[in-house]
């Protein structure tokens, strides 16, 4: 028998087919769409690092089996359809039958097989270590391509619309070199995407051109250069004056004057990525769950959204992002904001005053500077936990100090990040799963792994949320992390240009430019 | 002057370039060690960008650590780097896997044109208006531009920048506000150089204002200490016209201390002008280097700073020869 979420992603690919043939059959309006990237692409490779900067270009040339949309859901890319064997260890994706690459050959199955081959080998990709429970990938026939596992996950799935997994030419890759060295992967002359590779300028620009054949229509615009600005301020003012049609992650100082711009639209854009302190749970004082619980309890997040990000970010109280509804279990959350209970704790845990009228003196919270709300955050929840009794003082890091402290080190009592907790639930095992490399806590709890595990063993929805809304419920108790807020931020565009990416929930890809277009 | 005058001048001319190449070098050795050391000990690496900030995989780190050689000692590390150096082989940038002296050459020209062009113009217009204000001093000119240059002194580069791009880009739509080109434009042959110029305006104008007051200062402090010398009262004191003690007298002897000062603004072009490079989205090396240095990549900052070294270096020895040829007292010290 299938599985359930097969019925889920059929209806996806059959809203898709019902809605892409609309826009490809409008007509092209052409022009060139400029778009803000921050930096230089580390290659034109995107299959072996994790590279922010060729992100969006990577979206627009290549493809993958799976790709996420704006709700950083996935939706079919190249794969038109898949499914999970019954006991979880085959996976098998359907591919589409009219993609072809640029150079008039057929992208099929043993273009995937090789890909992911490929990657699973060579461990300095970054997805090698992703695929460690795949034992195998097969080209079954030329549409048809099996992941044979190791162990039972289907979080694979949806990892394969993240980073490092975009299906490369085998005519053109397996030639003997490594693909480091191949200089394919400084031009991508031979690309499958929407958009065509043109021309790199280091530190200028990348520019793609329109692709005729591509399996999705022909985009609407002629080109899209993405332009690299470093400076956030810069991009704003080129924004505003129309040198660039797109920027995203805009500042938060500027909400404001760009809401009252004709000229320019904003649009929320959210992320499963929530903002919360992770306590160290091997530090001597912060071991003691009490503490945590107290400490939770002092976090006023109605107050945190408001003054350090000016209500653009709401508060979070579930323990996995309430934007993916299906997995967030919304019922026990972290303990709600009480300074007095949260000094009724720490008494009825058997903590005293001492004569300046602290429980708990000499903690720390490690922040780092890039982003100023978070030590704008840090500083609320310290003069809350001052008012409980807690000694908490902030400590702001340059980001590579404080990845060194706490990242590497693991060198600290309390500490605050964001990070994307998707694309599937099973993401929380790399935070809080015993022994795991994200997980900074130090957590480590035997039921919490097993429901992990028993999670990414089933394909049905259902069951799997039922095992993350149970991982959540003991989270809440523990405490190794605690949730303040869902990160957000301001995707701003011309007011003459439609179709964005940030309007492509369901439709087309994140960061993907097929179906943008100018308007009057 | 005999001849064996001469020719013990021109020996200790000789054996103080020598004496002079040869601290260079050993300086450039002792820089070379010591920015090896401080980047190496500064916290984070490179690797964690390579993995993202939310991938702590140990499996990844070690095989990328492995594959760059970053799991050798320091010492093993320092010496081969040190080797490749020496024979001009400044390595492969972790992060971007290009060479890092193909990166370097790639981004030293639009470094080279900001930096020079502001510089020129900062000299000259900074030198005229110290010199008005030296010769007309206490007068409204002088107020006025001393209180303007002292304010320019003080504003950081980056806000003015940003200023100037809010108001002749933003607001009145004169200029542009980013790159080298334009995005939406393939221009060529004259309509380039003047699209490249456009995206220059800005950037320049902006050094131009930050740098202009240094040489400012300097031709007027200058001037005016010559003009109080007793060989000018002197001269005054023949009847020699003040036109004709000034072009021949004091200009010349009060320009030298600003063509010092553009030697040394030369000799740190590349830092000089990286923040300015950053606002503007400018293409050169101030930002390859803000960039490795927030990516922690090693080989990239350690052959940005070689160069960096090399290239103060040289200009300081440059310097200090022209200054021993003007005053021969300096090859005996």
């Amino acid at each position: 028998m299938k599985k359930v979420v097969s019925l889920v992603l059929c209806l996806a690919v059959l809203l898709a087919v019902m809605v892409l043939p609309a826009f490809a059959e409008e007509e092209r309006c052409g022009g060139t769409l400029v778009v803000r990237i921050n930096g230089d692409p580390v290659s034109f490779n995107p299959s072996i690092s994790s590279d922010d900067n060729l992100y969006k270009p990577a979206q627009n040339f290549y493809n993958r089996l799976v790709k996420l949309d704006a709700s950083k859901q996935i939706i079919p890319d190249a794969a038109e359809s898949w499914d999970v064997s019954e006991d979880g260890m085959t996976i098998t994706f359907h591919l589409r039958q009219d993609m072809y690459w640029t150079d008039g050959e057929a992208l099929d199955a043993e273009d995937v097989a090789y890909t992911f081959t490929y990657i699973k080998e060579h461990s300095t990709c970054y997805f090698s270590s992703k695929m460690s429970n795949v034992a195998s990938v097969e080209a079954v026939d030329p549409y048809t391509v099996v992941f044979n596992m190791a162990e039972p996950d289907v979080s694979i799935i949806a990892r394969l619309g993240w980073y490092g997994t975009f299906i490369l030419p085998e005519h053109v890759f397996n030639n003997g070199q490594e693909w480091a060295d191949n200089p394919a992967s400084t031009t991508p002359t031979v690309t499958s995407g929407p958009f065509t590779f043109v021309e790199y300028k280091q530190g200028e620009s990348i520019t793609l051109a329109a692709n005729p054949n591509y399996f999705g229509g022909c985009p609407q615009v002629d080109t899209v250069v993405f332009s690299i600005i470093a400076d956030s301020e810069t991009a704003v003012q080129a924004l505003l004056n129309g040198e660039i049609d797109e920027l995203a992650s805009m500042p938060t100082s500027y909400v404001e004057q760009l809401v009252a711009d004709d000229s320019v639209v904003l649009a929320l854009n959210e992320y499963p990525s929530p903002i919360r302190i992770v306590f160290n749970c091997l530090d001597e004082k912060i071991s003691d769950q009490a503490l945590r619980t107290a400490i939770s309890m002092c976090i006023d997040r109605e107050d945190i959204s408001a003054k350090a990000t000016a209500g653009i970010m709401p508060p979070e109280y579930a323990m996995y992002p309430s934007l993916i509804a299906w997995a967030s279990n919304t019922e026990d959350v972290a303990p709600a904001f009480s300074v007095e209970n949260a000094e009724k704790t720490l008494v009825d845990a058997g903590y005293t005053k001492d004569a300046d009228g602290y429980y708990v003196r000499g903690l720390t919270i490690d922040v780092f500077s890039s982003s100023a709300y978070y030590a704008d955050a840090a500083k609320l929840i310290a003069a809350n936990c001052a008012k409980a009794g807690i000694e908490l003082s902030v400590n702001v890091l340059e980001y590579n100090s404080w990845s060194q402290k706490v990242g590497t080190e693991r060198n600290f009592q309390l500490e605050m990040q964001g990070g994307f907790m998707g694309p599937d639930p099973s993401a929380m095992r790399d935070r809080i799963g015993s022994g795991q490399g994200s997980n900074y806590s130090g957590y480590s709890n035997a039921e919490v792994d097993e429901l992990l595990q028993k999670a990414v063993a089933t394909g049905v929805t259902e069951e799997r949320a039922g095992y993350f809304k149970a991982v959540q419920k003991i989270l809440a108790e523990e405490l190794p992390y605690v949730n303040i807020l869902a990160y957000a931020g301001y995707d701003a565009h011309g007011a003459n240009v439609e179709n964005l990416p940030i309007d492509g929930t369901g439709k087309w890809g994140w960061n993907e430019y097929t179906y943008t277009r100018f308007v009057d | 002057m005999d001849d064996s005058q001469g020719k013990d001048g021109s020996r200790l001319m000789k054996k103080y370039i020598i004496r002079r190449i040869l601290s260079g070098i050993l300086t450039i050795f002792i820089v070379f060690t010591l920015t090896f050391i401080l980047i190496k000990s500064a916290p984070g690496d490179p690797i964690r960008t390579l993995i993202g900030q939310d991938n702590d995989d140990p499996v990844l780190q070690a095989a990328l650590e492995e594959k760059w050689g970053l799991n050798k000692s320091l010492p093993e590390q320092y010496f081969a780097y040190l080797s490749n150096a020496v024979q001009g082989d400044l390595g492969t940038s972790i992060i971007y896997e290009r060479s890092v002296n193909e990166m370097i050459s790639e981004k030293v020209g639009a470094t080279v044109l900001l930096g020079l062009t502001s510089a020129i113009l900062a000299l000259i217009i900074g030198t005229t208006l110290g010199i008005l204000a030296a010769r007309h001093e206490g007068s409204a000119y002088d107020t006025i531009t001393s209180v303007t240059t002292y304010t320019m002194n003080s504003v950081p580069s980056f806000w003015l920048g940003l200023m100037f791009i809010i108001l002749f880009s933003t607001k009145l739509g004169w200029l542009p506000s980013y790159g080298m080109t334009t995005a939406r434009k393939n221009y060529e042959g004259w309509a380039y150089v003047v699209d490249v110029m456009r995206h220059m305006a800005l950037p320049i104008l902006t050094l131009t204002m930050v740098t202009m007051p240094k040489y400012f200062r300097t031709a007027k402090s200058s001037v005016l200490q010559v003009m109080n010398e007793d060989f000018i009262t002197t001269l005054r004191a023949t009847g020699m016209s003040e036109k004709k003690i000034f072009s021949k007298y004091v200009f010349r002897n009060a320009i030298l201390p600003t063509i010092t000062i553009f030697g040394i603004t030369m000799a740190y072009l590349i830092t000089g002008v990286s923040l300015i490079e950053v606002v503007f989205s400018w293409p050169g090396m101030g930002r390859l280097v803000l960039t490795a240095i927030n990516q922690r990549d090693y080989p990239t900052l350690q052959g940005i700073y070689l160069i960096m070294s090399v290239s103060i270096a040289v200009v300081m020895i440059l310097v200090d020869i022209i200054y021993a040829v003007f005053d021969p007292r300096i090859r005996y010290d």
